[in-house]
């Protein structure tokens, strides 16, 4: 059962369209998931909705519709749905829709890159400036290594699950932790842990004012 | 003449259930005095009509009502006035293209079409994806919390959400407004409004939580 959720500024921002692809993929992945959430969401949305139904109308002229009307029977170029038969069953029970987009193939031919012998992460191609998406995987019952964050760092849980700091993560689970936290999440038993792990790492700055500009760089 | 004129193709019938939206056939003159009414209902028959039969006078009628909102809401957002009509026919193309999709339990017509325009704006101007998300009753770790009954009434609430926004509070109206129309993120708009972060959060989960009553005492 699902017991961590985004933060409702962060669902605010996905509704709005502020966020980045990486955070927004990565909360959509949640609610695609999450009754609760993706019923936020709905409600969120629909501020936009009122927004836009109330907007003060623009000129808009006949031409316009013209133009739109000779393009209705053009063929669309691009596919936008992936069936996903073209995954295995693990892939598919592991791997929430709107990731599925992203993914060249199935969990086991991915080119995991191996951190040591209990821990793997594949790299997405997610070309937004300032973060990166991964999927990593834990092997079961094992203590994660201790660290901190340069940046902030959304993590979804998309199998098994592990404890930090008191708190439980399984399926499903949105876990975001800013560079404050210092930690060694310990790994569940039974089944390795499968996470979507997006960081948006800092600008570090070299030039002689790096020191004062700094503190007043966000992402 | 009308932009729905112009696009009229005589083909509905007098009995035909859109021909009241729509105007009849043969006619130039078009009932104008619904423009501004349309409730969420007929909206939403529009884009069915779409969906089932790729009807044209329902897609022209739709564009009529929409396409100036879409416009102004738009210009609102900053995007130039040489940006905005093709922002406004790549949206009401997707309405067309999309029109299976719609699913009126989930929002009203408005919400749909705003998160297509926000979608394709996302795409136009900041060259990402903002990935969508729809609840996978397929995944295994439905949210247990919520069933049925609550997607009744939050469908219920729905038609309501539009008046609710209207009449939330100055401070609350001024978030979501900088969210939506200035495309700002929440950290960046406690900076704009020189407010704590927390002031914004409470702010956002205040408005939440008052669309909720102001819906719910309507019922």
């Amino acid at each position: 059962m699902i017991t961590h959720h985004p933060e409702i500024e962060l669902l605010f921002d996905y509704a709005s369209g502020a966020l980045p692809e990486p955070m927004a993929l990565s909360i959509a992945c949640h609610a695609s998931t999450c009754r609760h959430c993706c019923d936020q969401l709905h409600k969120l949305e629909e501020m936009g909705g009122a927004l836009l139904e109330d907007a003060a109308e623009g000129g808009v002229k006949a031409s316009e519709l013209e133009a739109v009307l000779t393009r209705l029977d053009d063929v669309e170029i691009k596919s936008e749905s992936l069936p996903s038969s073209t995954f295995d069953e693990a892939t598919s029970k592991t791997i929430p829709k709107p990731l599925r987009f992203y993914l060249p193939g199935n969990l086991k031919d991915l080119k995991w890159r191996h951190i040591g012998r209990k821990v793997s992460q594949y790299n997405f191609d997610i070309d937004v400036a300032g973060y990166k998406v991964s999927l990593m995987r834990f092997k079961a019952g094992t203590p994660m290594p201790i660290h901190t964050h340069k940046g902030n760092e959304a993590t979804l849980v998309l199998a098994g699950g592990y404890s930090d700091q008191g708190r439980h993560f399984e399926r499903g689970d949105f876990d975001a932790k800013d560079p404050s936290h210092t930690h060694q999440p310990i790994v569940d038993e039974g089944e390795d842990c499968i996470a979507l792990v997006v960081i948006d790492a800092p600008v570090i700055l070299a030039g002689p004012f790096s020191r004062f500009l700094n503190p007043f760089i966000k992402l | 003449m009308t932009v729905v004129a112009l696009a009229r193709n005589a083909s509905l019938g007098q009995n035909h259930p859109l021909s009241q939206l729509i105007g009849s056939t043969g006619s130039n003159v078009v009932d104008l005095k619904l423009e501004s009414s349309l409730t969420n209902d007929q909206l939403a028959a529009l884009i069915d009509a779409i969906a089932l039969e790729k009807n044209r006078d329902a897609f022209a009628r739709l564009f009529e009502h929409y396409a100036p909102r879409l416009k102004a809401f738009g210009l609102k957002q900053g995007v130039s006035s040489a940006k905005v009509e093709e922002l406004v026919q790549e949206t009401m193309l997707m309405v067309w293209r999309k029109s299976e999709s719609f699913d009126a339990s989930r929002g009203t017509a408005s919400n749909w079409i705003f998160t297509i325009m926000r979608n394709k704006r996302i795409d136009m101007f900041r060259r990402q994806k903002h990935p969508e998300y729809e609840l996978d009753e397929g995944m295994d770790i439905i949210d247990p919390d919520a069933g049925p009954d609550d997607q009744v009434n939050a469908f219920q609430e729905r038609a309501r959400i539009r008046e609710a926004v209207n009449s939330l509070p100055n401070a609350q109206m001024e978030i979501i407004q900088k969210a939506f129309f200035e495309d700002k993120p929440h950290g960046e708009i406690a900076a704009d409004l020189d407010i704590p972060l927390g002031t914004v959060k409470s702010r956002i989960r205040l408005a939440m939580a008052r669309l909720h009553v102001l819906v719910e005492e309507k019922v």
